[in-house]
């Protein structure tokens, strides 16, 4: 894979995932695929920096991980969102558009 | 998520771990089979395609870790990793591991001794109601400090005052206590009613003392008596209440018994026991003809002793305008002429009690502790070089396990719980340490400290050995752990060579020593200056020759004795007596004793000159023959005799420091004025002799003078030992049926050797400190030579090659060690010029720059340089060039 085009900002990987899985459960290179398609390559996320950040998610307990059997009929371990999750989805959500409306002011502001 | 589910993870990860971490690995192994898979779609062969994905996924081991990270009881799991792991690395070097934690119990030890001693003394408040509101009352009175007030002061002070709760007074006295006809010494204090109360103690049985009705116009009714006496004598009987006892010759009853375990804590000057077995009531009357009363108060809630002091400043004036003819007249107390019109001659200062008990023995605590903190930092500085020199060699291991994933966090704290380890295993050694260096401690200084007796080994300081053992460990620790864990020399791994260190490791280690060395000379420095403080205390002329002597106390029963005659008939049947005895030389007696903690100070000066300001004497009783016991060389003039004293005579022996002071031109046959209360005397001097020293070895400017007096002390020269006499010298005493028993029989060395106490005290524990130190020290640089000397094994060996001599590889070595402990003694010498300056009062006929004592400093530090290097310079010059060069 290539370098990440952007440097994704700390904490922007949690919401990343938990909005790629509110359509569905995933396993982990799902969730790095869907995330670059989804944004047209903007964002590359390695397994290095994948796999802690599901598994950081299920210790707080937002996602939860089971063994299901792949499409290419492989075992994975696919993520899905509890309830916790989309409660916390929603709350980085809030704070994500916070972010953006404050650095769109400052940066329209003249 | 709730707390149960947290929980219920929390013990999966811990107790589950080969299923999680069995899961954790097929995920990831699923996760690069899929990426490969893609890879080969792509067109890569299998090979390839797999490499790419492992390439991509950048470390398996390295997510696996960070993964586990995240997990919940990582950081329990990890610890007990990082202990197991330190246990084993620790038992695979036992001498290192040995030598750092006997380093670190030293270190520690000493340190929760003197916590435990600080705590006991300065820290923990007095075990009364409200300590911080009892205070005593200092007065100065006639230009002379420390008098202690009048009872008429006293009773003001109670009745005026507006700062003070209560006003109380103590008065140490001697007790006789006879019963069923056994005589015994106890001690007592004389006590106004509200004293115990003032202290919170209430009688647990019977009564309290009340002196309107215990208390008659020449004598007390009724006593309280101590717990233990009351088990002792009275086999802890309640019926004893209401019992009488005799008391000095008077009844008394007892009115009730105090609790188990009061203890009296005052000032040194005010009583030298801790425990009181009888308490007399005692009255306070208006008169201000005498002083020397201890005062006790309590405050009022909310005076601060300011304010206290500001009031007392205000009746101190009011006090002289009312009486004048006590303050400014020549009326009172030791008045003299001089004193007629002079300002104001009375002086209140209130201080709390605890500040006014361990006032005294400040100095000395806080240089015993300053010196142990050293010894710790030397210690924590030894620990560190140890730590990183074994670091060096451990470079290879660290890197295999950075290798295999450890981040650089990982391995910081697997090297900081090492240290923790061994700092852990130091302090509970140091508690076992602690607890006999206490026992050490009271055994050395015999309560000379205040409040001694409450030091123990508690939960406090096992808290502060836990604190302790976390803040050297971090002392000590960090700096190697930081330092092994950047990994310096990355590129171990590759080559099996041993590399030359870098040079920043040298200066790291070079600058480490330096400080040891640096460190080590303060408490050298100050120890040295104490000892020959002490040796000049116990070379000190005193004027008499304490060497072979027992004395033993016989107080007198005035009332049976009232007359001179009569008290003279009795003193000399016992002195008959007590000469009859097996062993005895020559028997006299005097009161008081030197050195003795109830001198009597007198002023005086020359009668001709009564306007001019009097000088402060101490003054001493003594028959004819004295001065040959006791070994007082008579300078001029002529001792006492029988008719001095059968004739009530004016007559005085000075000693050579007075008769300098008022007739440098000669003594003999001059007048010398005695100020008494109320009165003067008037003496012949017949005789001067040596310089006595009677208050303290220290003191060198008090001077002494004697009467012809009948005083029961007696000093008997002997070559038997006091507890040889103890028994012969009873029966004599008591064959002569003057109705009081002997006390205090002891060597007159004891009474010396309790002057110079408090300084053999602090020479000894200091001494104790210094050459922990210095032995710290010595082994840190031993260890660096040693240490640095096996890193150059190679560029020896090379430079041996090249025709270098083994004399020059010796020098080069030496020069090191010397180098080291130069700098280090320079820059420690700072120290030594402040830490020294702080004990100036501790010192005794010795400058705190002493160039002898610096000098031996020095000479020791460079003698233990050569010593160190001893070693590592023979092993020098073992280096064969060739393995050297071929075990590359």
């Amino acid at each position: 894979m290539l370098e990440p085009a952007i440097e994704l900002l700390k904490g922007t990987l949690d919401l990343l995932i938990l909005r790629t899985l509110v359509l569905r459960p995933m396993h982990g290179s799902a969730i790095a695929e869907r995330i670059s398609q989804v944004t047209g390559g903007a964002f590359q996320v390695k397994a290095g920096s994948l796999f802690p950040a599901l598994h950081r998610l299920e210790q707080e307990g937002w996602v939860e991980g089971e063994w299901h059997e792949s499409a290419e009929g492989r075992r994975v371990r696919s993520y899905s969102l509890t309830r916790d999750g989309r409660r916390q989805l929603a709350l980085e959500k809030k704070t994500w558009m916070r972010i953006v409306q404050a650095m769109d002011a400052l940066l329209e502001s003249t | 998520m709730t707390a149960a589910n947290r929980i219920k993870r929390l013990f999966r990860n811990l107790l589950r771990r080969d299923l999680v971490e069995d899961m954790l690995d097929a995920e990831l192994r699923a996760y690069v089979d899929e990426v490969t898979e893609r890879n080969m779609i792509k067109g890569m062969t299998r090979e390839e395609a797999r490499r790419q994905a492992l390439v991509e996924a950048g470390g398996i081991e390295q997510i696996k870790e960070e993964v586990r990270e995240t997990w919940l009881g990582y950081g329990i799991e990890t610890v007990f990793q990082d202990i197991r792991y330190a246990s084993r690395s620790l038992l695979r070097s036992p001498a290192f591991t040995f030598i750092v934690v006997a380093t670190l119990a030293l270190g520690i030890g000493a340190n929760l001794t003197m916590f435990s001693l600080m705590r006991a003394v300065l820290w923990r408040p007095l075990p009364y109601p409200e300590p911080n509101r009892i205070v005593t009352i200092q007065v100065d009175a006639r230009n002379r400090p420390n008098t202690g007030a009048t009872p008429g002061e006293v009773f003001d002070l109670k009745e005026r005052s507006r700062s003070f709760e209560q006003v109380s007074m103590i008065d140490s006295v001697e007790a006789n206590l006879e019963y069923q006809g056994e005589m015994e010494h106890v001690t007592a204090a004389s006590v106004s009613d509200d004293f115990l109360p003032l202290l919170g103690a209430r009688p647990s049985l019977g009564r309290a003392l009340d002196a309107r009705i215990d208390r008659g116009k020449e004598q007390a009714f009724a006593i309280l008596i101590s717990d233990e006496l009351w088990r002792r004598r009275f086999s802890a009987d309640p019926g004893i209440i209401g019992e009488v006892v005799r008391i000095n010759d008077a009844d008394m009853q007892i009115a009730g018994v105090l609790p188990a375990g009061f203890r009296l804590f005052l000032p040194p000057s005010v009583t030298g026991s801790e425990q009181i077995d009888v308490w007399l009531p005692n009255a306070l009357s208006a008169t201000r003809q005498y002083r020397g009363i201890p005062i006790v108060a309590r405050l009022r809630p909310g005076i601060t002793l300011g304010q206290a002091n500001a009031e007392l400043q205000t009746l101190a004036a009011q006090f002289e305008r009312e009486h004048p003819e006590f303050y400014s007249g020549d009326k009172g107390w030791q008045a003299s002429p001089a004193d007629r019109g002079r300002g104001a001659k009375v002086r209140f200062t209130v201080r709390l009690l605890h500040d006014d008990m361990t006032r005294d023995a400040r100095p000395a605590l806080f240089l015993l502790t300053g010196a142990v903190g050293f010894v710790l930092l030397i210690a924590c500085v030894n620990v560190a070089n140890l730590m990183l020199a074994r670091g060096s060699a451990r470079q290879r291991e660290l890197e295999i396990r950075r290798a295999l994933g450890a981040g650089r966090s990982r391995i910081v704290r697997q090297l900081l719980t090492e240290s923790l380890m061994c700092a852990a295993a130091g302090a509970a050694i140091g508690l076992f340490c602690a607890r006999f260096g206490l026992e050490a401690i009271g055994h050395l200084s015999d309560s000379r400290i205040p409040l001694q007796s409450r030091a123990g080994m508690d939960a406090a300081v096992t808290l502060f050995a836990l604190v302790l053992s976390v803040v050297t460990s971090m002392l000590f620790g960090l700096l190697p752990a930081w330092r092994l864990a950047s990994g310096e020399t990355g590129h171990t791994l590759r080559a099996g060579r041993t590399e030359t260190p870098g040079a920043g490791a040298r200066r790291l280690q070079r600058a480490l020593v330096v400080a040891e060395v640096a460190l080590s000379i303060v408490p050298l420095a100050c120890g040295g200056l104490m000892l020959r403080s002490f040796v000049n205390l116990l070379n000190a002329p005193l004027g008499f020759n304490p060497a072979n002597i027992v004395t033993a106390r016989v107080p007198f029963n005035i009332r049976r004795y009232p007359q001179m005659e009569q008290q003279w008939a009795l003193l000399r049947a016992v002195l008959d007596g007590v000469r009859a005895l097996p062993g005895v030389q020559s028997v006299s007696a005097a009161s008081p004793l030197p050195l003795a903690p109830d001198q009597q100070g007198r002023r005086v000066g020359r009668s001709d000159q009564p306007e001019a300001p009097p000088i402060l004497a101490t003054q001493q009783g003594a028959i004819p023959g004295y001065l040959g016991v006791i070994g007082t060389p008579l300078l001029e003039g002529r001792d006492f005799t029988d008719d001095d004293l059968a004739g009530q005579r004016n007559v005085a022996i000075i000693d050579e420091g007075l008769a300098k002071r008022l007739w440098p031109e000669g003594a003999i046959g001059k007048r010398l004025v005695v100020y008494r209360t109320g009165w003067q005397s008037d003496l012949e001097v017949v005789g001067v002799t040596a310089a006595v020293r009677a208050t303290r070895v220290r003191d060198e400017d008090i001077p002494h003078f004697m009467m012809p007096s009948v005083d029961m002390s007696l000093v008997i020269k002997t070559r038997r030992t006091a507890s040889q006499m103890a028994g012969g010298i009873k029966a004599a005493v008591d064959a002569a049926r003057g109705g009081r028993a002997a006390f205090d029989i002891r060597p007159m060395s004891d009474y010396v050797s309790d002057s110079v106490g408090d300084t053999r005290f602090i020479v000894l524990v200091l001494a104790a400190f210094a050459v922990a130190s210095v032995l710290l020290a010595a082994v840190g640089l031993y260890g660096t030579l040693v240490y640095l000397t096996a890193q150059r094994t190679r560029e020896f060996g090379i430079r041996l090659a090249l025709g270098s001599s083994v004399k020059a590889l010796v020098a080069i070595v030496i020069r090191e060690s010397v180098l080291l402990a130069v700098v280090g003694a320079a820059v420690g010498l700072v120290g030594v010029a402040a830490a020294t300056r702080a004990i100036r009062g501790l010192l005794y006929g010795v400058q705190p720059l002493d160039g002898v004592t610096l000098a031996g400093v020095i000479g020791l530090v460079g003698a233990v340089a050569l010593g160190a290097a001893g070693v590592p310079a023979w092993r020098a010059t073992r280096i064969d060039p060739q393995t050297s060069l071929r075990s590359e």
